[in-house]
């Protein structure tokens, strides 16, 4: 797959050579903030062969300025770009439920996207007033509908680290490892220059890559 | 049978117990009346046929005295009747067991056949009452009993839209620890100080059993209804308890007997993109404690906002205490619903729609803003939409149910594509006409009202409304809230800004300049316009606009402080003026911030009360060398170390527990310190410290907690000279640089 881009496109190499050969399955990225720069270069990824992408937003992340910056960086319409990504966002546990219950199934038919992204989709399920039985077996009824979509295309998980605060709730994000296909850490390295991040391979193999992100700008883009 | 009783009076309390609510009068000589009016709650479940069949079986495993029907009720977002059943549990004590049965239900795996939709389910027993009675907190009412209590008829005489209702006599009982307003667990031992019938004592004893004893003798002795404390929620209630239960002694917190004191537990979540602690709650039956220190009502509007709060919203006066605004406003609007027959759905669960990233830049754009031209100006006039949001909303018809209804695509919203229903009033809307109303008539009671004392109650009253608009209609608070809905909120906005640019482009047209806007408000200037001008323009704008506009006044002068990260830009909202009547308003500045040091804050009003004496520019650049001997006086007193520990306390919010911290600021190093000492902190709560040394080497002598810090300390002159530096600095006009000189 990633044999058709240029060789300094921003699309070859990692993150995307270690899901580009894949034509379905659930892809989970944990990791501290460099996390959320992946996000444009995933999205951009895709948008510049023309397809839609869908990113279901947990955490109120979505910024539209760094896919345009990568748009631009690219040669492609920034318009386009924005006008094929489509975002939905949850700020309840039980809107991220219904989001991907019912809305999502409704969305992959009207775009057809290869792709979908779901960015921090755990922050919603800390919420401490919602009890803890029902928080879990929310976030397993979402992990069996993920799991029952993704033959077909590719989810990307996006999900930092969980907060200390968040208690007994912190192993809320095995469930998602569990249903994961491969699954990725990521951070900043903490010898290695701003604009770099290290991705390690936890699932199924243990390996590890140390890459500039810079190309996208996308480390300074999601706050 | 003529051994009926009657009772006239207030209802202070309302609880569920066996079969039924209890029910606390307090009448006019103020006697308590314990009553019991038997009351069966009901909800509903509503989806497929074969999916309610299995929940009825399912829930006849509970063996519980309840009954289910079939029923039907409007479904909100359609407004079409939808077949349900109905859930009527006999004992109001089994209610929450039995909506968790079938909660339970819903989340087994495995299940077959669409989800299953719960309503009416997270009201609060109280709340059900009042909703199926008609009744609410504090109503004035005639109740007939048995002379066991049983209650068999209530009348009320008296509305939640009066503004000249009565509250019940009241004995209240002040419980605090002696001296500063510090949080008990945040210093060292204190003794506890009772008030009641304006006295005050101090509670001493050998020991903790002591204490005790002296305390439950006063409440024997006095019986108060109000026990209003300060941190009595995470402190001074639960050592209490723990003293009594440890030590066998009685402490009768309750009137209702054989019932244990409520412990509500603390929790930490997001709201306006900040994080909030709500502290631990200790709630009592038959009688009140309310925290003035863990209650936003109480703390900004006394116990008037807070009663007039819980009137509206039929929530009972102690959890409205601790509870927002917001809870109390949809519980408003969840009343008007169930009035209609309209099922109240279980949390809010569906999400915003898919919109493309291109609609999204379009419509999450939020308030317009002018930023504004810096510098000192004169003869400056301001005018505010008055509510803006919630009057679009009224307005426009508005609300979660009539935006992009399938009926009326034609009634668009400006500039968003969104479309409003014209067919169908909405439940927001609705609830909005009586409640702006009843608080433009509280206004207009406050304006002509000649007893002061009536004059700041009708105050607190239209001042807890506001809290009320603001803080669930305003920029942040709509999209989360139960009957919110994202699009609706971005309809709102587009439409606010539609309105601000309109009303800049009137004023401009009438020779006026603007100088700054906001959202909804504006700031202008026009050579020799007076008040009747202004007058004339805000009733073009509100006639042109179809929402009021109100002239606040002209300022004697106005100035916009420079950005301290830029000094060439203004900050939106960041001003300090004073108008021809005297009264001065500032925003964003020094003395407006909660984390801004009492000292710091003390001074910078004392130059502002300098300041205000000037009737114009000229007159305030002449007052500015008095401006800088205020300061030297203070920056002495500073240097000579003489400043009390207390007036430089800063208190800041923790937006993380205090090991999620990475950096060593100030807060981190002084929640470590806090931690150290076994206090238990959690995101969203206030610590307060004074700053020791800011260039320390070790990052716990920068920094120390005001409750554990001790003469071995001194606090940081340098840095707190700086601190009064700004406070002064951002009143001096650009171009003039007084503290050079000083
Ligand atoms: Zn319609």
């Amino acid at each position: 797959m990633s044999a058709q881009f240029d060789f300094d496109s921003p699309f070859q190499g990692p993150p995307l050579s270690l899901i580009s050969d894949a034509k379905g399955g659930i892809f989970l990225f944990y990791g501290d903030a460099a996390l959320f720069g992946l996000a444009p270069l995933l999205a951009g990824w895709r948008l510049s062969q023309g397809e839609r992408v869908l990113f279901l937003d947990g955490d109120n992340r979505f910024n539209p300025y760094p896919l345009v910056d990568l748009a631009k960086e690219i040669g492609h319409d920034p318009n386009t770009f924005l006008s094929s990504l489509f975002v939905s966002r949850a700020f309840t546990c039980h809107q991220m439920g219904s989001l991907v219950l019912n809305q999502l199934q409704s969305g992959i038919t009207a775009h057809h996207p290869r792709l979908v992204i779901l960015c921090a989709p755990l922050e919603t399920f800390y919420d401490e007033s919602v009890p803890l039985i029902e928080a879990k077996n929310l976030l397993l009824h979402i992990v069996t509908a993920l799991s029952q979509l993704a033959p077909d295309r590719i989810f990307v998980i996006l999900s930092p680290f969980p907060k200390k605060s968040a208690g007994r709730r912190t192993f809320f994000l095995s469930h998602l490892k569990t249903t994961a296909k491969r699954i990725f850490r990521v951070e900043r390295p903490g010898d290695a220059s701003e604009a770099a991040i290290r991705i390690t391979e936890e699932k199924p193999e243990a390996r590890q890559w140390v890459f500039p992100i810079e190309a996208p700008r996308a480390a300074q883009g999601y706050r | 049978m003529s051994s009926d009783l009657k009772y006239k009076g207030w209802i202070f309390d309302l609880y569920p117990v066996y079969g039924g609510m209890r029910l606390w009068l307090i009448d006019a000589a103020g006697k308590k009346h314990r009553l019991f009016d038997a009351f069966a709650p009901s909800f509903y479940i509503g989806g497929p046929a074969a999916r309610l069949r299995a929940s009825c079986t399912f829930i006849g495993k509970l063996k519980l005295p309840l009954r289910i029907d079939k029923s039907e009720g409007i479904e909100f977002y359609s407004g079409k009747n939808i077949p349900v059943l109905r859930v009527t549990v006999f004992n109001p004590l089994h209610f929450a067991k039995v909506v968790q049965w079938v909660i339970s239900l819903e989340n087994k795996k495995g299940h077959q056949g669409g989800a299953l939709a719960l309503y009416n389910c997270d009201l609060s027993l109280p709340q059900l009452y009042c909703f199926t009675k008609r009744l609410f907190p504090l109503a004035f009412c005639e109740i007939e009993a048995e002379s066991n209590g049983a209650i068999k008829a209530i009348a009320i005489q008296d509305s939640i839209w009066d503004t000249d209702y009565s509250i019940p006599p009241l004995s209240i009982l002040k419980l605090r620890m002696e001296g500063e307003h510090i949080r008990p667990d945040h210093c060292g031992p204190r003794p506890l100080e009772v008030e009641i019938e304006g006295q005050c004592r101090t509670l001493e004893g050998s020991d903790d059993a002591a204490i005790v004893d002296q305390f439950n003798r006063i409440l024997e002795q006095y019986d108060p209804d109000l026990i209003l404390s300060e941190w009595g929620d995470p402190c001074i209630l639960p050592q209490l308890m723990q003293s009594a239960q440890h030590m066998g002694r009685p402490l009768a917190l309750n009137r209702e007997p054989n019932k244990k004191v409520q412990a509500k537990k603390e929790r930490s979540y997001f709201s306006y993109g900040a994080v909030v602690h709500r502290s631990a709650a200790r709630l009592l039956f038959g009688r009140w404690h309310i925290d003035r220190f863990n209650s936003f009502l109480v703390g900004q509007t006394a116990l008037e906002g807070l009663f007039e709060f819980a009137r509206l919203s039929r929530i009972p006066v102690q959890q409205m205490a601790r509870t927002s605004t917001g809870t109390g406003i949809t519980s408003m609007q969840m009343d008007l619903a169930f009035q209609d027959g309209i099922l109240i759905p279980w949390r809010k669960r569906e999400a915003e729609g898919f919109k493309s990233a291109s609609q999204l830049l379009l419509t999450d754009k939020g308030g317009l803003t002018y930023a504004p031209i810096l510098g000192l100006h004169e003869a400056i006039g301001e005018l505010d939409f008055a509510s803006m949001y919630p009057s679009l909303m009224a307005k426009y018809n508005i609300s979660p149910e009539t935006i992009n209804c399938t009926c009326c695509p034609e009634n668009r919203v400006p500039e968003i594509g969104h479309h409003l229903c014209k067919k169908r009033r909405g439940l927001v809307p609705r609830f909005l006409e009586p409640f702006l109303e009843k608080r433009a008539r509280y206004k207009h009671l406050k304006k002509t009202a000649s007893d002061p004392a009536q004059r700041r109650i009708y105050d607190e009253r239209q001042s807890a409304l506001k809290w009320g608009l603001v803080t669930t209609f305003g920029y942040q608070g709509y999209k989360n809230a139960r009957f919110g809905k994202i699009e609706a909120h971005e309809a709102i906005t587009a439409y606010a800004r539609e309105k601000l640019l309109q009303a800049k482009e009137i004023a401009e047209d009438a020779g006026f300049e603007m100088l700054h806007a906001i959202v909804d408000s504006l700031w202008l200037k026009q050579v020799g316009a007076t008040e009747a001008d202004y007058e004339a323009l805000c009733e073009r704008i509100s006639r042109d606009c179809e929402i009021p506009i109100a002239f606040e006044g002209i300022y004697s002068w106005l100035l916009f402080p420079p950005s301290k990260t830029n000094p060439k830009i203004g900050v939106p909202n960041r001003y300090l003026g004073c108008f021809q009547s005297g009264k001065t308003k500032l925003r964003g500045i020094e003395v407006r911030r909660g984390d801004t040091a009492y000292f710091i804050k003390k001074v910078q009003q004392n130059m502002i009360d300098i300041l205000s004496k000037a009737s114009d520019a000229q007159g305030y650049r002449a007052a500015l060398p008095e401006v800088g001997t205020c300061f030297e006086k203070y920056r002495d007193q500073l240097r000579s170390g003489q400043v009390p520990f207390f007036e430089l306390a800063i208190a800041k919010s923790l937006s993380k527990a205090p090991e999620d911290y990475q950096k060593a600021s100030l807060s981190a190093i002084v929640a470590k310190e806090l931690a150290g000492r076994g206090v238990h902190l959690v995101p969203g709560q206030a610590i307060a410290y004074v700053i020791t040394d800011m260039k320390a080497k070790l990052p716990s002598d920068r920094a120390r907690a005001i409750g554990f810090i001790d003469g071995a300390w001194a606090y940081d002159v340098e840095k707190y000279e700086s601190l009064l530096r700004e406070a002064m600095e951002v009143l001096m006009p650009k171009g003039i640089h007084l503290h050079q000189s000083i």
